[in-house]
């Protein structure tokens, strides 16, 4: 059964009063059962409530009643999340929920079972034979297959989102913790994403090239993979924020000037007129149905005034 | 990162179609023959993608569709990337189509998709086009990838996969219309009205790409799908098609062609010849031609103009050069 949208809020031009009339539109869309869905179809999901929960609860003003539970009743045994209601299978976004579960003391426990799901997880690449196949047959589109991540469901190879995301939390955790096999894994994660790095010097899914031909960069997975390098060495990522920060402006998606405004800010770029270009999108749009991007907005409106969910500490 | 053609070709297809004669890769629970005696194909001759298109299709979906008053239909367009070039199904031909179906007294339709490789649907929705081409007649875009899901039986196996998370605004349509770009394919040979299904498993699931899929084989997963979803029909965008190091990299090639069709096995055979290859040469469709659609030319009444052979086949990788007729 579809749900339907409030109406959508007056925006504002200032970017302020734009993230709390946004905030707002969110927190109306909560599901009755605590969670988030993608759009209007109801079905809840973990990539959002994920955001939202970083979002909302990003703001040191918050005093909703945002508890944990929805996000700890529905982690499974193995100690990962499954994609959405419904589903019963380990998901890439468990390394989103241990981001959105960081600001709560009594989720440690749950944080730990999955940073150990985390650091079992791995891309199918990293197993033999598929290592083998990966370096002496299967040449179409080459990859390293020493040089693994996490994929985005079991029984399938590393990609550059889903690495990113895995990568970010277990920096984020090793901020506070001192854990060998996830330095070891972090080593390893963030020589996948250089690896799977496109000739322009952004990246797309992860394939950089197929049948000899460079496949262009997008957006998302670069500003993500750049917020996974924070700390690393400066001559590869400069690069990379030059491709990004050259190709947000103009960019004309709530997700790519939201994600390009928190990844270049964390390497201490000026996003002013980012900011203002996602205002002035938002406020072209007649209604931001998908709630990811609703929730990353919030994010980008607010960064330097609120905490940055996917900062590391190297 | 995919199971290739050889391994598909070698395994898949002689394993496979030796397995539909054992009938051990359909579903025992009285899976069917849906090839009909004769399968009818349209091809429309147009020069480009201008406001005659309406006209020019109205009268071969009136034809091929059936009855459409109080139905909800939903096209599938091919909505890959926002890069230059032939990548997706142009936006005009898309929204002709859906006027057409308005005009054919379809209740409500719906254009859904769920890009392969790009997360950012909406910059994909806007550079590409469809954003201002949909929102000029009101049609409104549901985002497959992070669609509410449901569960479904796979009515082959050829893949070895026994289920999938399918998209509920897929299964509670009415009619559905696949509407790929006609393109080479740098995996699959070429990506037509069946390969285009792919854009119906969703990616908050499987990802971007949908790598279960190629873990499974492409081509066998072309046809589970194609064989477990609805294609009440396929309108194809060949009027500028893609050749060479398609399906991103290629360079354009004017077909000046639509080609319609209740029999989306008989549609991508229409569309493999007029690219110059053997439809026969392509595994998935192969395959599907076992069983799900009539590819064997004798078994496809045109209405209308006939297939012309192209002077030049269209360009492909040095893998696929085997298709060429």
């Amino acid at each position: 059964m579809r749900t339907r949208f409030a109406a959508f809020p007056r925006l504002e031009h200032n970017p302020d009063v734009l993230a709390q009339d946004i905030t707002a539109l969110l927190e109306s869309r909560r599901l009755k059962n605590g969670m988030w869905s993608y759009g209007a179809n109801g079905q809840a999901a973990l990539e959002p409530t994920s955001f939202a929960y970083m979002a909302l609860r990003s703001g040191i003003e918050y005093t909703g009643g945002l508890t944990p539970e929805p996000l700890l009743r529905r982690q499974r045994p193995d100690g990962s999340w499954p994609a959405f209601d419904g589903d019963v299978e380990p998901s890439w976004t468990t390394a989103l929920a241990i981001g959105a579960l960081t600001t709560y003391d009594d989720a440690l426990p749950a944080r730990s079972k999955a940073i150990a799901r985390l650091l079992r997880n791995r891309g199918k690449e990293a197993d033999w034979p598929w290592r083998w196949k990966f370096r002496w047959i299967e040449r179409e589109a080459p990859i390293d297959p020493t040089r693994f991540g996490w994929p985005w469901m079991p029984e399938t190879v590393s990609w550059v989102v889903p690495t990113s995301f895995s990568v970010l939390a277990l920096k984020q955790w090793l901020a506070c913790q001192s854990d060998v096999g996830a330095k070891a894994r972090v080593k390893t994660g963030v020589s996948m994403l250089i690896d799977r790095c496109c000739t322009d010097g952004g990246w797309n899914a992860g394939n950089k090239t197929v049948f000899g031909s460079a496949l262009p960069s997008h957006i998302e997975p670069t500003a993500v993979a750049l917020l996974a390098l924070q700390g690393e060495s400066g001559s590869f990522t400069n690069r990379s924020l030059e491709w990004l920060a050259r190709n947000a402006t103009g960019q004309v998606s709530v997700m790519a000037q939201s994600w390009s405004v928190l990844s270049l800010f964390v390497y201490g770029l000026n996003v002013h007129n980012l900011k203002i270009a996602l205002a002035n999108r938002l406020r072209q749009t007649a209604e931001i149905q998908d709630n990811v991007s609703l929730a990353l907005a919030i994010l980008a409106l607010r960064v330097g005034e609120v905490i940055h969910p996917f900062e590391a500490i190297a | 990162m995919t199971t290739s053609r050889r391994t598909f070709a070698a395994a898949g297809l002689c394993g496979g179609l030796g397995a539909i004669v054992a009938g051990e890769m359909l579903d025992g629970a009285g899976f069917q023959d849906r090839r009909k005696a004769k399968s009818r194909v349209a091809i429309v001759e147009a020069d480009g993608y201008d406001d005659s298109l309406e006209d020019l299709l109205l009268p071969k979906i009136e034809a091929l569709a059936g009855r459409l008053p109080g139905r909800t239909i939903l096209l599938k367009p091919n909505l890959v990337e926002d890069l230059p070039g032939p990548v997706n199904t142009n936006p005009a031909l898309v929204r002709a189509a859906a006027n057409c179906f308005l005009q054919l007294g379809a209740k409500r339709v719906i254009v859904g998709e769920g890009p392969g490789n790009q997360r950012d649907t909406e910059a994909v929705l806007t550079s590409s086009g469809f954003a201002p081409a949909l929102g000029s007649i009101g049609v409104g875009f549901v985002d497959l990838n992070r669609d509410a899901l449901s569960l479904v039986k796979l009515k082959t196996h050829f893949s070895g996969l026994k289920r999938l998370w399918l998209p509920q605004t897929l299964l509670a349509a009415d009619f559905v219309v696949s509407m790929p770009k006609v393109k080479t394919h740098h995996w699959a040979g070429a990506t037509l009205g069946l390969k285009n299904m792919f854009g119906v498993v969703p990616g908050s699931k499987y990802g971007w790409p949908k790598n279960l899929l190629h873990w499974h084989g492409i081509d066998s997963c072309v046809v589970d799908i194609a064989s477990t979803v609805r294609i009440d029909l396929v309108i194809a965008d060949g009027i500028v098609a893609m050749e060479g190091d398609g399906p991103l990299l290629g360079r354009p090639r004017k077909l000046q062609r639509v080609v319609i069709s209740d029999d989306p096995v008989a549609t991508d055979a229409t569309c493999a010849r007029l690219m110059g290859f053997e439809p026969s040469r392509i595994p998935y469709l192969k395959t599907a031609g076992g069983f799900l659609g009539n590819l064997d030319g004798r078994r496809i009444e045109f209405l209308g103009a006939h297939p012309v052979l192209p002077n030049e086949p269209f360009a492909v990788l040095p893998p696929f050069r085997h298709l060429l007729r």
